[in-house]
């Protein structure tokens, strides 16, 4: 900096605040813009499968072209029929899909890739994006005429609990209530997801929206500052947290004292509890809290 | 070289060889353990990346390399390079046609003679010329368009390539194929269920209970004394349709042993009698069982059953889990697990350990000879798994979800199938595979995108270096010209190790002379820059090496007197400036002594604000390359930046030198260099003055990193440079135009390329390592004990501490 002198620092830092207001400010204004309208997930087109939003037609030789391109690229995940595979969901029911009009919402995502996911980006060109787009499409349009759709799981086929047996486990033997409760964080809990989503959800939440990530305490040589910061990635060696802007610092385990509380822990303990009973009819409890 | 290739043959493979790595495996045992013993658990944490071969594909590296003759072969769906096993310089590469098969991934090449085979996406196998790639046959194996591909890395017994081809998704039997070395003709098929032409329904349902697939799609082991393949057969079709299927459905999830010459099944086990993929390695041990010496084949199955058995006859030995498991009710007087019906896919789902992914994979494990360890990258996972009757009969035939998993390394007993040790790897079902060294060492990766070294008998941590993403692959072992290397594949490269030279180590050593550094202090363009106390900052980070012997000298202030001030440049080997002043501030003579001290050899690293100094001294100015303000306009030189991926001079009219907040941000690599070599390609570094706008005559100026500057923080929209290297006379000049306060100079990134650039600029190589803590893409790293000199730090001197405490 050439020009301000010793006041450049306090510039910064008043940046800085500036910058914490203005991202606190969004949110605020994220949540009052939702407010009336309760939940955005609860919009019509999330019954499933999810309507197409803008209907579109797509000619016979770009889905044909988009089938080749699919089956190798992404059929491996989703299934050649993009109705779902090993890893990756059924596309046919996909919320995304649905809303999407000739990929502008697909293509990104495509291109982007979700690493956190595990899906890859993708740099395909501009028509085997589009064929791909037209298959996928396509393939939804067969999903919603009555015998189509293999290899995914309806809300119906979940139903096999018992809502009282599932209530007793989780305020009893499961300990489900040490960390929720049916009237706080989980009140209205069916309402926001449901079927598949709900039952993956609640045997490990991960997904969309990310679950709240673990905090971290951390205590800073040589003075010993206590920090408290969401955890951001951890691994044998090193602790990256997010700073009040967002950005990852690093620190290495071996510098500093720390302490991660990860209530994630707690949930893939309990995969070696559950009978399949026991799942099945928390489920079913869950599906009460409307 | 030729000889070398045409040297391979039987008995070179039955022991790993030094100088090559000739399977999938290394060997036909598949112990994936190295004789080669430079590698130590005492020495292995000097270990340094020597070299780094990027494919430019989107396809992830799982595949082992083959080494032969100092050429390395390494695969990715469809395609194959040749690149030289010491420099990775590229020899050739060939790129099998565009083709809609599965691109799933891809295991590796095998090599026989001097012809490489490859198999690809769209099942066919192409043998090439190994030394130049030319096609020599082509021949397809099975209909890509039916639902076949292949990913398989062929494994070579005398002159039989054989293959074997994967598809879950329609009802097709698995196979391996037995094809000629020399002319692409099929030897044998060998079927694991009924072959296609078998029409009878009642003789398919007696073999295999009507059950298709238990494709063969990874690599088989040999013993050349029994004249044995072993191989691992896949689940079957439908998957998880059990009712379609009834019974144990062999040859599906087994290890069979075949007669390479026949294709005859000698004898199978099924080590999932109804479900699951059991294609792990199926490693070959000679050694003690119950005090006797037997002739065993191990297995870590995906399951999440280890099992030893005798390979002569496949009479199972042990059977014990190694991972958790819930879907066995016991184990049958065979020695193979017990299918319990509660745990078959339902329609309202049950909850499985493990996961589709399995309790391990196809990352291969390693067999320590020494320790009797078998070692393996392991899951902790649970799945959910559906079946209802509309799923049908064909292909996957329901629907599974994996919930979480926890990713370990395991090792495990082989005469017990006691875990000795566990060391966790993080979230999930880890990437790599296992070698061992017969000094003790275990190579592996976690899931966070680091190399590891572990002692093989407790799992300690020996070294570890983050490499920006996961291993894919098997790490893989050889030895040229006396060093040894470690290779493993990471995302779409491959990186090699290894200890550093022995003129290397010499040099780094402590006891050889250290370097003579002049840090150069005494003035700045304003009081922002506070050289007093940033300059104890750079000599620590300098002096911490051991290569350095920093001396400070600290010229005049403004007016002050500098008739007396004739600093001895010829003593150190490189002069270090952290000080900015005037055109007037230096007399001539002062300054012609630097340009000849320069000019003879000597080295200059111009740090940060250095480059604001003196805009009308030229030769000042040819040394730092680009410089700003002090009135620096197009008369000093084009403006010097990155467009699109390109350098570019700009000689548009303006002022030189601009820069926005101090905010973090990402700097990219440009250049291999030896000051860069070994960093990551991308990295963020912590809140700094990001400079642009900088002109100047940019001659013989290599610009090494640059940053993307940002039109929303008073930017330019252009890559910006900020690492630069350049040479003046005789002299090595490095230029960084980092590090405006101690915050920016405790950022890990600025202390190791001030580091780096200093031993270059001084001896014109580089010889310290990347230390661990290096920031990655999205994270800085800081130190705090650099941090802490800043006497404001305490106060909150990173983002993170300015938060209030909560």
């Amino acid at each position: 900096l050439q020009s301000g002198g010793i006041f450049a620092s306090i510039a910064d830092r008043m940046t800085r605040i500036l910058w914490i207001l203005s991202i606190a400010g969004i949110a605020v204004g994220t949540v009052i813009a939702q407010g009336p309208q309760g939940q955005p997930t609860q919009s019509p087109a999330s019954r499933r499968p999810p309507k197409t939003v803008t209907p579109q037609t797509y000619s016979k030789e770009q889905i044909e072209a988009g089938e080749l391109r699919f089956g190798s690229q992404c059929g491996f995940c989703h299934g050649r029929d993009a109705a779902g595979g090993e890893t990756g969901p059924d596309l046919t029911r996909s919320k995304l899909v649905a809303e999407d009009n000739r990929g502008d919402m697909i293509g990104p995502l495509v291109r982007a890739g979700r690493p956190d996911q595990g899906m890859p980006a993708f740099s395909l060109s501009d028509a085997d994006l589009a064929a791909i787009v037209a298959f996928i499409h396509d393939q939804k349009t067969k999903g919603e005429e009555p015998g189509g759709g293999r290899r995914s799981v309806d809300d119906a086929d979940l139903a096999a609990g018992d809502a009282a047996a599932g209530r007793r486990y989780f305020n009893g033997a499961g300990g489900c209530s040490a960390c929720h409760s049916a009237t706080g964080d989980l009140a209205g809990i069916a309402s926001r997801y449901h079927g598949l989503d709900l039952l993956q959800r609640m045997l490990y939440p991960s997904g969309r929206p990310a679950p709240a990530r673990p905090k971290v305490t951390l205590s800073l040589p040589p003075f010993g500052q206590t920090i408290v910061a969401p955890l951001a990635r951890e691994d044998e060696f090193t602790i990256v947290v997010l700073d009040p802007f967002g950005v990852r610092q690093s620190y290495e385990k071996s510098s500093l004292k720390f302490k991660i509380d990860n209530p994630m822990s707690a949930h893939f303990d309990q995969l070696a509890k559950y009978t399949d009973d026991d799942m099945h009819n928390v489920y079913a409890y869950l599906v009460t809290l409307q | 070289m030729r000889r070398l290739l045409l040297g391979i043959c039987l008995t070179a493979l039955t022991y790993a060889q030094t100088d090559s790595w000739l399977t999938f495996h290394g060997d036909y045992s598949g112990q994936r353990h190295t004789k080669l013993a430079e590698i130590t658990p005492d020495n292995v944490a000097n270990l340094q990346q020597v070299w780094r071969f990027e494919t430019h594909q989107n396809q992830q590296i799982k595949a082992s390399p083959i080494v032969a003759g100092g050429v390395i072969y390494i695969t990715t769906p469809d395609n194959i390079w040749a690149v030289d096993a010491r420099t990775s310089k590229q020899l050739w590469h060939y790129q099998n046609p565009p083709n809609n098969a599965f691109h799933i991934g891809h295991r590796g090449a095998a090599i026989y003679k001097d012809t490489v085979y490859l198999t690809t996406p769209d099942c066919h196998l192409v043998a090439l010329n190994a030394k130049d790639g030319k096609v020599k046959w082509d021949v397809t194996l099975a209909d890509s368009n039916k639902g076949y591909w292949a990913t398989n890395a062929p494994l070579v017994v005398r002159n039989h390539v054989l293959v074997g081809l994967s598809g879950d998704f329609d009802n097709l039997p698995g196979q391996l194929k037995s094809i000629d070395a020399d002319t692409g003709a099929t030897q044998w098929t060998f079927y694991s269920t009924p072959p296609p032409g078998l029409n009878d329904k009642s003789a398919k349902e007696s073999t295999s209970g009507g059950a298709t697939g238990g494709q063969m799609w990874t690599t088989g082991t040999y013993d050349p004394d029994l004249n044995l393949v072993y191989d691992g057969t896949a689940n079957p079709t439908p998957v998880l349709n059990g009712d379609a299927r009834p019974g144990d459905n062999p040859w599906t999830c087994a290890i069979v042993a075949l007669n390479p010459d026949t294709g005859k099944l000698i004898w199978g086990f099924q080590v999932s009698p109804h479900d699951w993929d059991a294609n792990e390695v199926p490693v070959l041990v000679d050694a003690n069982f119950n005090g006797q010496p037997r002739k065993l084949v191990m297995q870590a199955s995906r399951n999440g059953y280890f099992f030893v058995l005798d390979r002569t006859n496949g009479k199972n030995l042990l059977t014990t889990p190694f991972a958790t498991v819930n879907w066995a009710k016991g184990i049958d007087a065979q020695g193979r697990p017990i299918p319990d019906p509660a745990k078959f896919p339902s329609q309202s789902g049950v909850l499985v350990a493990p996961n589709e992914t399995g309790a391990t994979n196809f990352r291969p494990p390693s067999f320590d000879p020494k320790t009797g360890l078998f070692i393996v990258s392991a899951q902790d996972g649970y799945g959910i798994y559906f079946f209802k009757p509309e799923h049908g009969s064909y292909g996957w035939a329901g629907a599974d979800y994996g919930v979480a998993g926890r990713a370990f390394l395991r090792a495990i007993d082989y005469q017990t199938g006691k875990i000795v040790w566990n060391h966790p790897i993080g979230d999930g079902a880890g990437t790599a595979g296992v070698l061992t060294t017969d000094t003790g060492v275990t190579f592996s990766g976690d899931v966070s995108g680091n190399v590891l070294a572990l002692r093989t008998s407790d799992g300690a941590t020996l070294w570890h270096q983050a490499l920006g993403d996961r291993i894919g692959n098997g790490p893989i072992t050889y030895q040229l010209d006396g060093r040894q290397y470690l290779v493993v594949g990471v995302a779409s490269s491959l990186c090699a190790f290894a200890l550093p030279s022995a003129a290397a180590q010499i040099r780094a050593a402590p006891t050889g002379a250290p370097i003579r550094v002049m840090l150069l202090d005494g003035e700045s363009g304003g009081p922002y820059h506070k050289w007093q106390l940033t300059t104890p900052v750079l000599r620590k980070e300098l002096e911490e090496t051991g290569l350095f012997q920093v001396d400070v000298v600290t010229a005049p202030p403004a007016g002050g007197d500098f008739s007396a001030f004739k600093p001895d440049f010829s003593k150190y080997t490189v002069v270090v400036w952290n000080y900015d002043a005037p055109d007037e501030r230096w007399p001539a003579e002062l300054k012609a002594s630097f340009e000849n001290y320069v000019r003879g050899g000597g080295g200059f690293v111009s740090v940060h604000a250095a480059d604001n100094a003196f805009p009308n001294w030229s030769a000042f100015n040819e040394m730092i390359g680009v410089g700003g303000w002090r009135g620096r306009t197009e008369k000093d030189g084009p403006f010097w930046f990155y467009k699109d991926g390109k350098p570019v001079s700009d000689p548009t009219p303006g002022p030189a030198g601009n820069h926005g907040q101090r905010t973090p941000f990402q700097i990219v690599v440009r250049q291999n260099h030896p000051i860069t070599n070994g960093l990551p390609k991308v990295w963020m570094h912590q809140g700094d003055e990001l400079y642009s706008r900088l002109r100047g005559p940019g001659k013989n100026m290599s610009v090494l990193a640059t940053a993307y500057s940002d039109p929303a923080n008073n930017g330019t929209g252009r890559d910006e440079p900020m690492l630069m290297t350049l040479s003046y006379g005789r002299g090595r000049v490095f230029h960084t135009t980092l590090g405006h306060d101690i915050n920016a100079l405790s950022s890990v990134d600025f202390v190791v390329t001030l580091q780096r650039g200093t031993e270059w600029a001084a001896t014109g190589k580089v010889t310290q390592k990347v230390p661990s803590d290096f920031p990655t893409a999205d994270s800085v790293s800081y130190r705090t004990d650099l941090a802490a000199m800043d006497p404001g730090y305490n106060r909150g001197l990173n983002p993170l501490d300015a938060s209030p405490a909560r």
